[in-house]
């Protein structure tokens, strides 16, 4: 889906600090940004809590833009190879498992992967399948409040969280 | 010696967790990690809410703590203190 003009504004001020901001050095974020498809990759590293000291496990965060920044960006995990949402026996490798955190929940859908998605009310999805929060809640997503960069950030939290146990499946 | 420790000043980096936004500032040593994350609302230009969470070089802050002085916490994390404010978003 084309980029509104509004997701374009937003983004170009945004962008700079997904991609070379506080958190982006801190936890080596690697994003690249597809203007013609209007998707972005986040290509985000947390430790193994299972591999030896020093390895790193690899995730590729997917957004989408469709309503930004009026409304939340559209995150998913993809294949960090190939980009591809994967096929029903494949695509929980690239879904951390992070059960029990406070911050986010990960909705897998077995029997259409397309629709599985990130459970907090800074995605689209979430908002997608929810009820409407009232104005002035201060979990609701606000342009003044919220960007991209605490979307993923918040993603990367629950990496680094204690709850994470590595790769859903191997 | 008192009035010394007050001037004393040092940089800190306050972060706004909903947007990643960081900004360098001074405070006095004798400021309150509290008075610092007041900052943190003042200068992103954001309001308190009571679900909001706090973190001082990435660990997590209880409000519990609002008391203690920057110079406490140089003591404890080094001299590059950062403190960030997060609104909630969980709640899934």
């Amino acid at each position: 889906m084309a980029l509104s003009e509004i997701a374009k504004l937003a983004l170009k001020e945004h962008l700079p600090d997904l991609i070379e901001g506080t958190y982006a050095r801190k936890y080596g974020w690697q994003v690249d940004m597809n203007w013609e498809t209007g998707l972005c990759h986040v290509r985000l590293t947390c430790p193994s809590p299972s591999g030896e000291q020093g390895e790193m496990d690899t995730y590729m965060l997917q957004l989408a833009f469709d309503y930004y920044n009026m409304e939340q960006p559209g995150v998913r995990f993809v294949s960090p190879a190939d980009r591809r949402i994967g096929e029903r026996d494949e695509f929980e490798r690239w879904w951390p498992n992070v059960e029990g955190n406070p911050f986010i929940n990960m909705q897998l859908v077995q029997d259409n992967p397309a629709k599985s998605y990130l459970c907090f009310q800074w995605t689209h999805e979430f908002k997608e399948t929810h009820a409407a929060l009232a104005d002035g809640d201060a979990k609701k997503w606000d342009p003044n409040k919220h960007s991209v960069v605490g979307v993923v950030r918040m993603v990367q939290r629950a990496l680094n969280s204690s709850h994470y146990k590595g790769y859903r499946k191997k | 010696m008192s009035d010394e420790k007050e001037k004393k000043q040092v940089e800190v980096t306050l972060i706004w967790g909903g947007t990643g936004e960081s900004k360098k500032t001074e405070v006095k040593t004798s400021d309150t990690a509290g008075a610092v994350f007041e900052l943190v609302y003042d200068r992103f230009k954001q309001k308190p809410t009571p679900e909001d969470t706090f973190e001082v070089d990435g660990k997590n802050f209880p409000r519990a703590d609002f008391a203690r002085t920057v110079e406490d916490l140089l003591k404890e994390f080094g001299e590059k203190l950062t403190f960030e404010v997060t609104p909630p978003g969980s709640g899934a």
